[in-house]
C-alpha cells in the first residue's frame, strides 16, 4: 500500500531518513524521477543515503506508474518521493491510491507563491495541485513530521 | 526527565542545535552552552550551575566537543554526580540518534547511539555503491 507521496527536490536526505521513514512506517522508498535512473553519481548518493532497513527502488515516473499498477508494490508499505509537483501530478493521474500528497521541499522559482517555509509554487504547480485534488488526493504542506500539517486550499 | 546539554568551545553547540532544528524540529529539552564566547562569563561557574540544576529524578546528558579539551575537563569532575552522563565527540549523527531513539534507559541509549554514529563517519571516496539496481 502507498503510505505517502512526497514532493521534495532533495529526494532522500536527513529529514527523510531521520523523521519521515519512522513517522509513516514505510519499508520501501520509491524514487520516481526521469533523470536519476540514468545518473550514476546521483543514484549512488541516494543508495548510500537510504536508511539501512529500508528498500530503495529508483525508476522513471512512467516505470513507477507501471510498477504500482502491476501490483508488485502491494506488499510494501511504500513511500514515493518525487522531485517536483509536475511529477506528483503524473503519479496521481497514472495510478490510484495516492490519498495524501505532501509538499515537503519545493524550490523557489520566479513569480512563485510561498505556501510554507520551504514550499514555493508556480502557476503551473497550482494547476497541478488542483488536478490532484480533483482526483481525490489531499495535498498538504509539511516539511518535517513535527511541523504543523497544513492542507492546501487554492 | 532527561535533558541534554551541548557544551563546546565557541558557537559549535548553538550551530549544531540549529542543524537539528532543520532536520527533526525544535527540541525543548536540549540546551547549548557556548564556552569562552563572552569573556565576562565564567565557564566553570556555568558548568557548576548546570550540574547543580539537575533535579532529583532528572537526568542530564552532556555532550562536549573534544576529549581532553577544557570544556570536557570542566565536566569530568562531576562524574560521580547521580543522573549525570558525559559523552564527548559531539557530532550530528550522534545527537540525532540520541534524540530520535525510543530507548528509555539512558545508559543503553548512549551506548546504542555511539554504535550507530560510528557507521556514519565514512570516507565516502572509498565507498562502493551496489552495482545492481534494486527492483520490487
Amino acid at each position: 500500500m502507498i503510505k505517502l507521496l512526497r514532493v521534495d527536490y532533495r529526494l532522500i536526505h536527513g529529514q527523510i531518513t531521520t523523521s519521515w521513514v519512522a513517522q509513516i512506517g514505510c519499508d520501501c522508498i520509491l524514487i520516481a524521477n526521469d533523470k536519476v535512473p540514468g545518473d550514476v553519481l546521483r543514484k549512488n548518493a541516494l543508495k548510500l543515503a537510504k536508511p539501512p532497513e529500508t528498500k530503495l527502488v529508483i525508476k522513471t515516473v512512467e516505470d513507477s506508474i507501471a510498477a504500482i499498477n502491476s501490483g508488485v508494490t502491494d506488499k510494501y508499505k511504500l513511500f514515493v518521493i518525487v522531485e517536483n509537483v509536475q511529477d506528483a501530478r503524473r503519479m496521481v493521474e497514472g495510478c490510484q491510491g495516492f490519498e495524501r500528497v505532501n509538499l515537503g521541499n519545493v524550490r523557489m522559482g520566479a513569480k512563485s507563491k510561498q505556501l510554507g517555509t520551504t514550499v514555493f509554487v508556480s502557476e503551473q504547480d497550482m494547476e497541478d495541485i488542483r488536478v490532484m485534488q480533483a482526483k481525490g488526493s489531499s495535498v498538504d504542506v509539511q516539511s518535517i513530521p513535527r511541523d504543523k500539517c497544513t492542507i492546501v486550499k487554492l | 526527565m532527561r535533558k541534554i546539554l551541548l557544551a563546546t568551545h565557541g558557537e559549535f553547540a548553538a550551530g549544531i542545535l540549529d542543524s537539528v532544528r532543520i532536520i527533526i524540529g525544535d527540541e525543548e529539552k536540549v540546551r547549548a552552552l557556548c564556552a569562552y564566547v563572552n569573556p565576562e562569563e565564567n565557564f566553570s561557574e556555568q558548568v557548576k550551575e548546570s550540574i547543580e540544576g539537575i533535579e532529583e529524578r532528572d537526568e542530564l546528558v552532556v555532550l562536549t566537543d573534544m576529549l581532553g579539551g577544557s570544556v570536557n575537563n570542566e565536566f569530568m569532575r562531576y562524574l560521580n554526580r547521580p543522573g549525570f552522563y558525559l559523552v564527548t565527540g559531539l557530532n550530528l549523527p550522534l545527537l540525532i540518534a540520541l534524540l530520535t531513539s525510543p530507548e528509555a534507559d539512558t545508559v543503553r541509549l548512549i551506548q546504542e547511539s555511539l554504535e550507530e554514529m560510528k557507521n556514519q563517519i565514512v570516507f565516502c571516496n572509498e565507498l562502493k555503491a551496489e552495482e545492481e539496481n534494486e527492483d520490487f
